[in-house]
């Protein structure tokens, strides 16, 4: 199962959230790698784990400006401040069901960014 | 030989006396110890073999080629906690940190004095233990590999009052390359895939892999052997059928029970699926000015079990920065600088002996659903546990911990951890994982009240017998896998007693791994 075309721009447009450019570590986000590890990584699991995360990004991009609280605004079409502070909203929601579903968001983008030899480079990992 | 169903152009029909499915801890000693007595035993595993010329220690590959569901696999319940299990040939002892401890005396006694378990004695399985180690060579990890991390713990924990240990492992020339978890790439890792498996291979035993067994044939109220499809991904779906008078499962304490109920078999008890321990651990990340570089060494090198008695254990780990990154609280601009300090990063383990129990059921697909609700007891535990981890890491100088509680701040000092003690922390705010899925079919002497017999025999269905961590009636408080198969072993052995009634009778010994 791959990720809809509105389900890869709101998962492209966490991962500049959740990795934003800048700081310590210069490197960006490649967006066409998260996407193919999502991709991946989805035919790989459970229904379960398939429906909870297109469940997650449902919520995220059409009610996320909710937790904020703010008007009414997609995600993906946020602006950067605003999507920010709707992702910390999720990650440090009181319902441990929506920060579950925000680490399960997570681990599609976090590991191929840190996986990235440039990220490994600049943190000064070597495997 | 090893065959894999991916191999096969037809359907695929065979007889043996004994079929074994799953070859973690539980089935792999099982078919080598009852094809050494000369059963014909066909040993069946759902994932498939991947030698160490396959792995190269990249964290992506291995979750994708030797964990189950990617690792993601997730009990549902408060808090949410996942649950890494394996799927390759060797099982999840190929995955694991190689950490070998025998089970507590206390636990069994616990076992004999509350739920009334006999025929299960110590010593027997004192020679048990010790044959395995042998075999395994389970040894101290030596200090020289143990990396900063480690050190820093010690260092930490003896300023304490705290008594640290070397842990044992199942290795031979460990080169601390700190992969475990991703299978060995160097094969020092004595898993199942290097040790009892080609010693199987060699007395006997035939290997199918990509099996996927979906059904446990019957006859008049005795097992007749299994069925099920190729799991190689193809879409030819090979069938396949093993006819046998005895089946042993080792599909491990989430599988075997979803195989029972999805077959409606072994469950008058009811307790199929039911009493699910899993061991979760919680944990602590410190931050030292100094650059430690915890990659470097063996990730699980040390524990304390001072706090054992009240169901806590402090155990090592560290993991590589994609997984780190997913592990560490808050994202965004903060995470990202703590990831830009990795090298400065340590990391330890809390694991609890859980009272809490949670269920194996049916779920959508093949899947099962796993629910489990951590109680006030285990979270009790787990700030006590975190509270003094937490203690130890600043002792080492840490200049800043972080915590796996939802909304507790970095700690910087020992009078932050009031703040730990002071605020009402619910089961829910915890970050937990969980490694040692535990009891859903569980061994006891009453069949309204167990699943198999002392001798690993259910209760209900004769030649069907279940030899994995699913046996185990409750929590151990320390890594199972020798236990299970030391168990494994001594059920192989009550087998093999039972045919030498009739027939001559073979003796066993381990030989010395390749």
């Amino acid at each position: 199962m791959s990720l809809g075309k509105r389900e890869r721009v709101t998962l492209l447009s966490l991962a500049a959230a959740l990795i934003p450019n800048g700081g310590s570590i210069d490197v960006q986000v490649d967006g066409a790698a998260t996407l193919a590890f999502a991709d991946r990584f989805l035919q790989g699991t459970p229904i379960t784990v398939r429906v909870a995360v297109r469940l997650q990004l449902w919520f995220l991009e059409y009610l996320g400006w909710a937790l904020i609280p703010s008007w009414p605004v997609r995600f993906s079409r946020s602006a950067a401040q605003k999507g920010m502070a709707i992702v910390a909203a999720v990650r440090e929601h009181r319902w441990h069901l929506l920060r579950g579903g925000h680490r399960l968001l997570a681990l599609l983008i976090l590991p191929v960014y840190y996986a990235d030899p440039l990220v490994s480079d600049a943190i000064g990992y070597s495997s | 030989m090893i065959q894999d169903m991916s191999e096969l152009a037809s359907d695929l029909t065979a007889t043996a006396d004994v079929v074994v499915v799953g070859s973690g801890a539980g089935g792999a000693p099982m078919a080598w110890r009852l094809a050494s007595g000369g059963l014909r035993v066909i040993l069946l595993e759902e994932g498939r073999q991947h030698d160490t010329k396959e792995r190269d220690g990249d964290a992506m590959r291995a979750t994708a080629d030797l964990y189950r569901d990617n690792g993601a696999v997730f009990t549902i319940g408060s808090p949410p906690i996942p649950l890494p299990l394996g799927r390759t040939l060797g099982g999840t002892t190929v995955i694991n940190s190689g950490t070998c401890f025998r089970l507590p005396e206390k636990v069994l006694r616990r076992w004999k004095s509350d739920l009334g378990l006999s025929g299960l004695e110590y010593p027997q399985l004192t020679v048990l233990y010790g044959e395995l180690e042998q075999y395994l060579n389970v040894i101290e990890t030596p200090i020289e590999l143990m990396g900063a991390n480690n050190h820093l713990f010690m260092e930490g924990a003896k300023a304490l009052g705290l008594n640290p240990r070397p842990i044992r492992r199942n290795q031979r020339d460990c080169m601390g390359r700190g992969k475990c978890v991703f299978g060995c790439p160097e094969g020092a890792k004595q898993s199942m895939d290097r040790t009892f498996i080609p010693d199987a291979v060699k007395a006997g035993v035939t290997v199918i892999t990509s099996a996927r067994v979906t059904k446990v044939l019957t006859d008049k109220g005795c097992v007749a052997g299994v069925s099920g499809r190729s799991a190689a991904g193809d879409s030819k779906a090979i069938g396949f059928t093993v006819n046998a008078p005895k089946v042993v499962l080792s599909c491990g304490a989430v599988h075997t029970p979803l195989l029972l109920l999805r077959n409606g078999l072994a469950n008058r008890s009811g307790e199929v699926g039911r009493n699910l321990r899993i061991h979760p651990a919680a944990k602590v990340i410190a931050m030292f000015d100094e650059e430690i570089c915890s990659y470097d060494g063996v990730p699980q090198a040390v524990y304390a079990d001072d706090l054992s008695d009240e169901g806590i254990m402090f155990e090592g780990f560290f993991l590589p920065p994609q997984l780190m990154s997913v592990a560490l609280p808050g994202d965004g601009r903060c995470l990202k600088e703590y990831m830009a300090a990795y090298n400065h990063m340590a990391g330890f383990g809390i694991m609890v002996s859980d009272s809490s129990h949670g269920r194996v059921r049916r779920g959508l697909g093949d899947s099962p659903l796993l629910t489990y609700d951590l109680n006030r007891e285990d979270l009790a535990r787990f700030i006590k546990g975190i509270d003094v981890a937490a203690r130890v890491y600043l002792k080492a100088g840490a200049r800043e911990v972080l915590l796996p509680v939802h909304g507790i701040p970095p700690i910087r000092n020992e009078a932050d951890l009031e703040f730990l003690n002071s605020t009402r922390i619910r089961a829910a705010d915890l970050e937990l994982t969980a490694f040692h899925p535990l009891g859903t079919c569980r061994m006891g002497d009453d069949a309204r009240s167990s699943v198999v017999g002392p001798s690993l025999e259910s209760h209900d269905i004769s030649g069907l017998y279940i030899a994995d961590a699913s046996v185990l009636p409750t929590g151990l408080g320390v890594n199972p896998q020798m236990t299970i198969m030391a168990l494994s072993l001594r059920a192989a052995g009550l087998i093999l007693e039972s045919r030498e009634k009739s027939n001559t009778g073979t003796a066993n010994r381990m030989t010395s791994a390749p």
